[in-house]
């Protein structure tokens, strides 16, 4: 049962959800990937965007399962029951291993070792501290005191776990080391990348560890079930959410904690600015553009401000401006005045006359005057004439030049005046020099009338006005320096509640989708959790059907309830049709089975890189029923898994022995010093030839019936051994299991498949030296396949001699 | 197949057939291991000779594996060493509960009829 990816199921259960729309449902999945996905779908896209459809979750997408690692062996030296080094060897690839012994003959001491090695703690170690750890060096050998567990890693090859004690070292004082084949010994065990599926999958579990299953706190087993459906990135979608959100509200939250005291402030400042920002703020959608506009001084400032900046750049006239208009003015004066005897007209007019007149004595030479009648106009006149109209000219144009001189200087003094600004009169803001400027404005302004009475006005005003102009430039200048003192603050107050605004206003959608992804996460979970539990509930209640046999505990549904922080696994039952819980009625043996049920789907999720489980005495308190169906339970499992049995019961091995085509039997027998052998009692091999050994040996078996039967026996036997020892090579290479299973049933005949496992290669030209070299090889392969179809004639012991030496041939070649 | 048998195996184990208090799953035993060889007899005499007592069950449960396949050998073995078992007194087990032999005749039962 491999399972679909949680992240899958979340994307078709929001898919198929019409009130959800693309951007939460884009933000769940990147919730349940990471913080940085979730940051940058927040970042990336803006509900505006157009929908991209589904996202790519190649993180998520695996056709192949994943790459698993098999046990190869497990060798102890001083530790526990054994004494002197020990090794247990394991047949890497799918297959189930029962490791056979009596109490108190070093196999559980084998199985604490891998526990030991692998999880740094033994189930035994923690729960009996005291007692074991006293009694966990060996008594006979205390030292050396070693453990190597071998291990083989489809596409990588072999692994040794090692852990290492120094002769007084404590239980807690080991050396942990891994080393890859061709690689350097590594401290610690994490960088075989494993330290999460340990825990998760728990591939090692005893009998004890068994009971306390479900014993303990029903949240433990409630978390336990969580982490292994992957439910924990669901939990941890939702915490990400909760953070972003929580993240995303803060803007919004501090703006509005921090307005009544930014209201307060502005209220205490007169300042128009405060005031307009209040107007603004009192809005229910402040206009937040005014508001940074005030804050910053960028718009139109009040018109306070204005007056200020104006009034403290008031100009007078400068001195020396003054007194050389003044000086022109009274000079100008002055030289009209030089001419005040000259009359214009007349000179003008005596000059047209003379004109007249010099034509006349020019025209008609001496004539007496045609206009006294009593002179004459003669050379003597003419010459007197000339000089007095040259005269008049001369008067004429020096009374024209001063005259203009005069408007000059006039017209400049009322420049003067003009020119300093008028706008202190309108002055509304409350400035303590105003009065006096206005007063000196005024009287600035009030010019008498006569050009000396002008000069003299200026004179006498120009200190008043330029006194009192200075005093308001400084004071305005003062005010608006205080003005913009106290205002900094505010407005920094001002641009900081504006961006917390600003980032809330912009976080609005990103909140709200949020939001959404939260609520429909928690709304959603209860189903998805359940619906995730559903395959491994349907495996426990499948294996519990094939455990109990004959209990009357009939497994109900199995359900996550509650919430992630105080759930737990209710499972349900019913007793001849009554519903019940499951835990209320079942017996001690009944819930071992049911802990089996529970754990063994577990133990065997097709994401968990640890291709083998291992059980330290699960069917104490079995039933010979309930064994029946736990070895066809593990049977089946060790199709694709390698499982690993460590039992006293020798019921178990019994039934593995007699009902099962994958199962090999291992026994462990300790002798006085603690001596521990091991000693492979049985493998799917042997099991055959001890089939052909029994039909042999019953002589009421007609000939006929030998014939036909023995050669597929001997087959079979073949093909067994040399299957056991092409996996446990290639695997052990490091090759990954499909391929080792394909390259396997590629070939079908039994010569092809020895070569393969002897070899390496189906047709490898090394097979018909190796058939030559020993004359019961080419035997046993005649009998192995035309036997097969054409019938052998079967000579008793000399085929069991035979089988035997062919199948060590084949498992033990080098 | 023998119904009768395995049918008076069913009938001993449920009470509807007398049986001597306390013997029931014994005697349900015996009947139901008569069954299973006789239904295994039979399913070797698709094989010829068939192969009938005094050859060994071990025998006949080999041979019935090449001629019926693994599956109905592996059926057959667990029904014969759980029957063979409730049918040997043994010191250090306890009598076969009803519900086991229950159990065993349904896996009897369940071998395909030759």
């Amino acid at each position: 049962m491999r399972e679909q990816p949680i992240v899958d199921v979340v994307f078709d259960l929001a898919a198929a959800d019409p009130d959800l729309s693309e951007r939460p449902a884009r933000l769940i999945l990147a919730a349940m990937e990471s913080d940085e996905a979730l940051l940058a779908e927040l970042e990336s896209a803006s509900a505006t965007d157009t929908p991209t459809g589904p996202p790519v979750t190649t993180d998520y997408v695996e056709t192949a399962a994943p790459i698993g690692a098999y046990l190869t062996s497990i060798e102890v030296t001083g530790f526990r029951g054994v004494g002197r080094r020990a090794t247990l060897p394991l047949t890497p690839g799918p297959g189930l291993i029962i490791v056979a012994g009596r109490n108190g003959s070093g196999k559980s001491s084998f199985a604490e070792a891998l526990e030991l090695a692998l999880t740094g703690d033994s189930f035994r170690w923690v729960e009996r501290a005291a007692q074991w750890m006293s009694a966990w060096r060996n008594l006979h050998q205390p030292d050396p005191c070693t453990i190597r567990v071998g291990l083989a890693e489809e596409g990588s090859g072999p692994i040794t776990v090692g852990v290492d004690w120094t002769p007084d070292a404590e239980l807690t004082d080991c050396t942990l080391w891994t080393q890859r084949s061709g690689a350097k010994r590594e401290p610690g065990i994490s960088g075989l990348g494993w330290d999460r599926a340990l825990k998760l999958y728990r591939p090692i579990l005893s009998y004890e560890e068994l009971g306390h299953l479900l014993d303990g706190r029903p949240i433990d087993l409630y978390r336990a079930m969580e982490r292994i459906l992957g439910l924990g990135q669901l939990n941890d979608a939702a915490e990400r959410l909760a953070t972003v959100l929580k993240r995303l509200k803060i803007p919004e939250a501090e703006a509005r904690s921090r307005k009544p005291h930014l209201r307060a402030v502005l209220e205490s400042v007169e300042d128009a600015r405060a005031t307009e920002a209040l107007r603004e703020l009192h809005r229910r959608q402040p206009d937040l553009d005014v508001l940074a506009g005030i804050a910053t001084g960028s718009d139109a400032p009040a018109a306070d401000l204005v007056v200020l900046r104006d009034l403290a750049e008031l100009a007078t006239p400068t001195a020396d401006a003054t007194t050389g208009v003044v000086r022109e003015l009274r000079k100008a004066v002055g030289e009209l005045a030089e001419h005040s005897d000259v009359t214009l007209e007349l000179a003008e007019h005596t000059s047209a006359l003379l004109g007249q007149a010099l034509e006349v004595h020019h025209e008609h030479g001496t004539v007496p005057c045609p206009v006294c009648g009593q002179g004459t106009l003669d050379d003597a006149w003419r010459a007197a004439a000339e000089r007095r109209q040259a005269q008049a000219t001369e008067d004429i144009r020096a009374l024209t030049k001063a005259r203009a001189r005069l408007d000059r200087a006039r017209t400049e003094a009322r420049r003067l005046i003009a020119s300093v600004p008028g706008s202190v009169r309108q002055v509304a803001i409350k400035l303590d020099t105003v009065a006096a400027a206005k007063t000196a404005y005024s009287s600035w302004t009030t010019v008498p009338s006569g050009d000396l009475a002008m000069a003299e006005h200026i004179e006498t005003c120009h200190a008043e006005l330029t006194s009192a102009f200075d005093a308001v430039r400084v004071e305005a200048a003062e005010t608006l320096k205080l003005r913009e003192d106290s205002w900094l603050p505010l407005a920094q107050e001002l641009a900081a509640w504006l961006e917390l605004k600003r980032a809330a206003l912009a976080a609005a959608t990103d909140t709200d989708d949020v939001s959404t992804a939260s609520q429909w996460i928690t709304k959603n979970s209860g189903v998805l959790r359940n619906q995730r539990l559903l395959p491994l509930a349907d495996e426990a209640r499948r294996i519990w059907a094939r455990l109990r046999q004959e209990s009357n505990v009939d497994l109900g549904r199995i359900t996550l309830d509650g919430q992630p922080h105080h759930g737990r696994l209710s499972i349900n039952a019913t007793v001849d049709g009554t519903d019940t819980t499951a835990l209320a009625v079942m017996s001690q043996g009944e819930l071992h089975a049911l802990a089996l049920a529970l754990f063994l789907p577990r133990a065997t999720m097709p994401d968990s890189p640890l291709r083998f489980v291992v059980l330290d005495d699960p069917v104490q308190a079995m039933d010979p029923a309930k064994i029946d169906g736990f070895v066809s339970v593990l049977s089946d499992l060790a199709r694709d898994r390698q499982i690993i049995v460590f039992s006293h019961d020798d019921r178990l091995a019994d039934v593995v022995r007699r009902t099962t085509d994958n199962g090999q039997i291992i026994e462990v027998i300790r002798e006085s010093g603690s001596a521990v052998s091991v000693r492979r009692d049985r493998t799917p091999a042997t099991r055959y030839l001890e089939d052909a050994r029994a039909l042999l040996h019953d002589h009421e078996v007609p000939v006929s019936v030998i014939d036909k039967v023995v050669p597929g026996i001997c087959r079979l036997a073949i093909e067994a051994a040399a299957r056991e020892r092409f996996y446990g090579r290639r695997i052990k290479a490091g090759s990954d299991r499909a391929s080792v299973e394909k390259d396997w049933s590629d070939f079908t005949s039994t010569t092809m498949r020895v070569a393969l496992a002897l070899f390496g290669d189906p047709k490898s030209p090394q097979m018909n030296r190796w058939r030559s070299a020993r004359d019961w090889r080419a035997r046993m392969l005649r009998l192995a396949t035309q036997g097969v179809h054409q019938g052998g004639h079967i000579v008793g012991d000399a085929v069991l001699v035979d089988l035997s030496n062919m199948l060590t041939d084949i498992m033990d070649a080098r | 197949m023998t119904p009768s048998s395995l049918d008076l195996a069913r009938s001993v184990l449920d009470g509807r057939t007398a049986a001597p208090p306390g013997c029931q799953a014994r005697i349900a035993a015996f009947l139901a291991r008569q069954a299973l060889q006789d239904e295994v007899d039979a399913l070797c005499a698709a094989h010829d000779p068939a192969l009938r007592h005094p050859v060994t069950m071990r025998s006949r449960l080999t041979v019935l594996r090449f001629i019926h396949g693994a599956e109905v050998a592996r059926t057959a073995e667990v029904a014969w060493q759980g029957l063979n078992e409730a049918c040997h007194h043994h010191a250090y087990e306890l009598s076969p509960t009803a519900a086991e032999i229950d159990h065993l005749i349904d896996v009897v039962a369940s071998l395909p009829s030759s």
